[in-house]
């Protein structure tokens, strides 16, 4: 009779410990639920801060390209306008007195001189800030121009490779890897010592790539940990277009793969 | 080992299974609960269990006072745990961790919940019951020891590497 009532009592005790037991494991099941929602919102706030970062990014990259434009313009249309008129003047003034060996007619003609430096400075500013080619021909005409520049020099051969209709890609990529295209060869001048580089687009429906290839020092370790403020300004507009920068350290030279989605802009 | 009383090793188990258990919701809940606070519940609990071990369920009964104890103190901790890990203040925890450390509690959360009240009659079970019954009790806390220990398995599986407990 005890022994009856023993296992009544284990019975009950253990049909308890199991109902607990499901309890329990429905208090987890909850909890999985809520730490499952918690995350997802978590990685949606993130998403959308992410976003809105990015948007505010690229506004200010538009905005910064917007007044670079405007300032190369009034350079370009007022002051280049009226350092022209002064320079014609100059030159006047030079022709009417006749005489060289005149103090004043040395003077005169340094001013001349000086105000065509002026004005030749005031172009260089003024196409570095908006080149000119780049609205009327396009990326790869306006990077051609700077290639044929630098090539003048004779130190080293730039070969700029790839189509790009000047319609299929919006302005604001054609700008952005402009600058970026610029300050890789500008990194090449100064510290890579390179005899050639090799700018390569492959532009398709989706996406347009760049490969930037020297033949220089490459990237060391200490080099690439110390970002500088040109690598931060390519990041940046990388990272505003939804892009990537990647470096092939494993490389001889340099060799940086840019890709940017045309998709999305 | 047959045939032999070896209760004095739950007794010894009790007391420094207990201290680990602390020692590790002391520094999950780091910042959340004042460490000094379970510390000192830690030090009752030592205390109570040394004393309940000499004087009222000596080394060679069943420590259900004790046992019943550390039960209530872990799901107390352990609900905390899942309180704290809902919380927005968790979020700087790396996802990896947070895992590891929700399968932990679990773990510890549907052990000690479910031999709560099979710790409470164990003395009774063991030593006035028949021995058939007494198995089929403690096979079921085998059971739920088995849960615990997978879902520790789990947990410490799927650790990021850099989770460790702060030794203050």
């Amino acid at each position: 009779m005890e022994t009856i009532r023993d296992a009544a009592f284990v019975h009950a005790l253990i049909t308890f410990a199991v109902v607990i037991f499901a309890v329990g494991i429905g208090v987890l099941l909850l909890y999985a639920n809520f730490q499952k929602n918690l995350l997802q919102q978590q990685l949606r706030e993130v998403t959308l801060n992410t976003v809105h970062q990015r948007e505010l990014l690229r506004g200010n990259i538009e905005a910064q390209e917007e007044e670079r434009k405007r300032i190369a313009q009034d350079l370009h249309d007022e002051l280049g306008a009226v350092l022209s008129i002064i320079r014609m003047n100059l030159a006047i003034m030079e022709r009417r007195v006749g005489d060289a060996r005149l103090p004043a007619v040395a003077d005169v003609g340094n001013l001349r001189h000086l105000s065509e430096v002026a004005l030749k400075n005031m172009r260089n500013i003024s196409h570095r800030l908006m080149p000119p080619q780049l609205e009327a021909f396009g990326l790869v005409e306006a990077l051609r121009a700077i290639t044929d520049q630098v090539a003048i020099t004779g130190n080293i051969s730039i070969t700029l490779s790839g189509d790009i209709p000047q319609q299929r890609i919006p302005n604001v990529v054609a700008l952005s890897v402009y600058r970026i295209v610029m300050e890789l060869i500008n990194n090449t001048l100064k510290h890579a010592g390179a005899t050639s580089a090799c700018i390569c687009f492959d532009l398709s429906d989706e996406s347009l790539t760049c490969r930037y290839m020297d033949n220089g020092k490459g990237i060391s370790g200490a080099q690439d940990n110390h970002r500088g403020i040109g690598q931060k300004s390519i990041d940046t507009r990388i990272h505003a277009l939804r892009g990537t920068f990647e470096i092939d350290k494993a490389a001889p030279g340099y060799d940086a793969r840019i890709w940017i989605p045309l998709a999305i802009i | 080992m047959a045939g032999k009383n070896n209760m004095p090793l739950l007794h010894l188990y009790v007391l420094l299974g207990f201290p680990c258990l602390s020692r590790f919701y002391r520094s999950v809940l780091e910042g959340q609960i004042r460490s000094r606070i379970i510390r000192y519940v830690t030090a009752v609990f030592l205390v109570f269990t040394v004393v309940n071990s000499l004087f009222v369920q000596q080394i060679f009964r069943f420590n259900s006072y004790a046992l019943v104890l550390e039960s209530m103190l872990i799901i107390l901790l352990s609900l905390y745990t899942f309180a704290f890990l809902l919380n927005n203040t968790a979020s700087g925890i790396p996802i990896p961790d947070k895992s590891s450390i929700s399968w932990i509690n679990s773990g510890l959360f549907i052990y000690h919940v479910s031999c709560l009240l099979i710790f409470y009659f164990g003395d009774t079970i063991l030593f006035c019951f028949p021995l058939a019954l007494s198995r089929f009790t403690w096979a079921f806390h085998a059971l739920f020891s088995i849960v615990m220990n997978s879902c520790f398995l789990v947990g410490l599986w799927k650790r990021s590497g850099m989770l460790h407990l702060s030794m203050h």
